[in-house]
């Protein structure tokens, strides 16, 4: 075969590396391979460098976790700007008393490790007494107890349970290089802002929504509150406490979920950082 | 040296020796939790006896399914404060317990329940998002199992199903997803939530 | 996690909503994050190129029909700026693949001090990525866009606005540089990949 014809064959070796191939052009096909040794060989060096790099291991290239943030912060405001509060209407807050600021909340992870994504910002009303919303009631004993489940036997992978939280860091620092049961604890770092309120506090599957919560402290910096959080991999449904009896979402988070109950939930993700 | 005036401990081996032979030795001694039990429901106002022998039915089944009783005791005390009735109480073990068995979390019940608690919802409302937990955490281990076929690593099986059954509770169905995922990969597919927790160790099935 | 599909959510950014341009920053950062640090290997620019791709789509977001996909969308802003930042840093010549010192690809003369660079360029397999990372810009976009951000043939073709067989073309010669590139240009390579 000369080279002419041989070009005809390119996009035909292409798909058939790849088992796109229809029944009868890879016999047409193969037919050429065993009479065309340039073909062939062309074959067998995609079909290599194919298997080259799929068996590349995976790059675990993340962005920095300000980069999230910092993109956020740079969006122009002006004609895309909507009110942070379109689904708050349940609350029945006034719009018009209601301000915002937009704060970045970072997930910080010990012992060094390639960061994981940029954890939400939160944000939140500060009049928050113009609700009209009646107070929960506490519950006595609703904190789970402090150790986590044992994992059920017929699960593949033991993991403790999302729910609860060692607050006492039992487990290492490093990040363990496979599924495990031993699992990094993440130290998330939350921030509100709240001019308003006179006490913030989270609450969340992190700690058997406790009617309490865990209290922010004020930052330093004026309307804003903050706390650590130290949590699992995972996924958290949580909710802010403005005030001691008013659960909302973090409305800045971009994950929500219905709760079930006609309120929203927003959702925390901890991943697992990138092996060391 | 032990200090005058304290009694001398019981060496601990002795002691869970003695215990132990006490459930052993008497048939009887696994109801000295449901009693317990029984107590909780009194205080609250549950005291036909057919009404406590079902709770103690699903409370021993929840028990025998794996759920620890130190986490099952005080959540049965918190649903029964919150005022679900009897067949609730039982419907909400029953749920836990089907989790357990299915090696799902079912502390994710545990939560979603006292969520609801702090929310005041209704005990109608709550037992209907404990099955809704059941249903959707169901769902994703077939889709689990279907991606393990499919030659993905479920490297967290327990938070993956977790997130899967948000994504089912959204309104996906769990051979959409499988399909989704089969077509375009986890992240293609837009299911960003999962990497992590599930990934293929070859990039792409060759075909 | 957000569980609006990607449309619903471009919907709403089209109506200025920022929550939902969140969501789909957090659900496409990472990957195009990825796409950008495969085509040029520096974490700097990939930094700046990963923010711009996402400001542009908040700017231009009028222009996304919502009957495509919001993927393939966001990688042709991605593509065409990384496409720009090479010509201008190339100052409009084009690659010869012939021309590629294979000592580029020594992870010995990489003398940055960034510790993500370090510790990603000193794993194994490093040599290929950057071998990726100097082939022609439409070679490299398609492998990055198959291999590493597993985009189908059809997404692929969407981004490149080549037809699907040229996609397929596109893949196979660029694998076939790669090769040449890998196994006979540079037959010092095995030592230092160590």
């Amino acid at each position: 075969m000369d080279t002419h014809d041989c070009r005809k064959f390119e996009e035909l070796i292409a798909r058939y590396v790849h088992g796109e191939i229809l029944r009868h052009e890879r016999e047409v096909l193969e037919r050429h391979l065993a009479e065309c040794p340039g073909c062939t060989v062309l074959y067998g060096e995609v079909v290599e460098t194919d298997r080259l790099i799929r068996s590349l291991p995976p790059a675990d290239v993340l962005p920095p976790p300000w980069l999230h943030a910092r993109i956020m912060a740079n969006l122009p405001e002006g004609a895309h700007r909507l009110s942070w509060f379109a689904g708050w209407g349940r609350w029945g807050w006034s719009m018009a008393a209601t301000s915002v600021g937009a704060i970045l909340a970072v997930l910080l992870m010990r012992g060094g490790q390639t960061p994981s994504p940029v954890r939400t910002a939160a944000v939140s009303p500060s009049s928050v007494s113009s609700a009209a919303h009646e107070a929960p009631r506490a519950l006595p004993g609703s904190v789970l107890p402090a150790v986590p489940p044992p994992a059920p036997a017929p699960a593949p992978v033991a993991v403790p349970a999302p729910v609860t939280v060692a607050r006492n860091a039992d487990v290492p620092d490093a990040a363990p290089a496979v599924a495990s049961a031993v699992k990094v604890i993440h130290e998330i770092k939350i921030y509100l802002y709240a001019p308003a309120a006179q006490r913030v506090a989270v609450t969340g599957d992190f700690n058997g929504w406790d009617a309490k919560g865990v209290e922010l402290k004020p930052s330093g910096k004026p309307g804003m509150w903050e706390t650590d959080l130290e949590l699992k991999p995972g996924a958290y449904a949580y909710n802010f406490i403005v005030d001691g009896d008013v659960l909302v979402p973090d409305p800045d988070s971009p994950n929500q979920m219905p709760d079930g109950f006609g309120g929203t939930d927003s959702i925390l993700l901890v991943k697992e950082g990138a092996p060391a | 040296m032990i200090p005058e005036g304290r009694p001398r401990p019981i060496p601990g081996r002795l002691l869970a020796l003695v215990i132990l032979s006490g459930f052993l030795l008497f048939p009887g001694a696994p109801a000295f939790a449901e009693r317990s039990v029984d107590d909780l429901c009194r205080m609250r106002g549950i005291e036909k006896e057919n009404d406590l022998a079902r709770i103690r039915k699903a409370y021993s089944a929840a028990i025998a399914a794996g759920i620890p009783e130190v986490q099952l005791q005080p959540f049965v005390e918190d649903i029964l404060l919150h005022k679900l009735d009897c067949s609730q109480v039982v419907r909400v073990l029953e749920v836990s317990t089907e989790l357990r068995r299915k090696g799902l979390p079912y502390f994710v019940v545990f939560s979603k329940v006292r969520e609801g608690m702090v929310k005041e919802a209704s005990p109608a409302l709550v037992v209907e998002a404990a099955e809704a937990k059941l249903n959707s955490l169901s769902a994703s281990r077939d889709v689990l199992e279907s991606l393990k076929t499919m030659g993905y690593r479920v490297r967290d099986f327990q938070n993956a199903a977790l997130v899967l059954s948000s994504y089912i509770e959204k309104g996906y169905t769990g051979p959409d997803i499988v399909t989704r995922i089969g077509t375009k990969g986890i992240q293609g597919a837009g299911f960003t939530a999962l990497s992590g927790m599930v990934d293929k160790p070859v990039r792409r099935k060759e075909r | 996690m957000s569980f609006d599909d990607d449309s619903e959510l471009a919907r709403k950014v089209q109506q200025g909503d920022r929550d939902a341009f969140e969501t789909l920053l957090s659900r496409y950062e990472r990957l195009i994050f990825a796409f950008v640090f495969h085509f040029f290997h520096d974490p700097t620019l990939c930094q700046d190129l990963t923010q711009e791709t996402f400001l542009r789509a908040w700017r231009f977001i009028g222009s996304f029909r919502l009957e495509d996909k919001f993927s393939t969308w966001l990688y042709s802003i991605s593509k065409n700026l990384c496409i720009d930042e090479l010509r201008r840093l190339q100052k409009g010549s084009t690659v010869d693949i012939e021309s590629i010192d294979p000592e580029l690809f020594s992870t010995d003369s990489d003398g940055s001090g960034d510790p993500m660079r370090s510790a990603v360029l000193a794993q194994e397999g490093d040599v290929l990525r950057r071998m990726i990372a100097h082939l022609p810009e439409k070679y490299r976009t398609c492998i990055i866009l198959f291999y590493f951000n597993e985009l189908s043939y059809e997404e692929i073709s969407e981004v490149m606005k080549v037809s699907l067989t040229n996609t397929k073309i596109l893949l196979f010669r660029g694998k076939k540089m790669l090769f040449d590139l890998y196994h006979k240009k540079s037959p010092g390579l095995g030592v230092t990949r160590g």
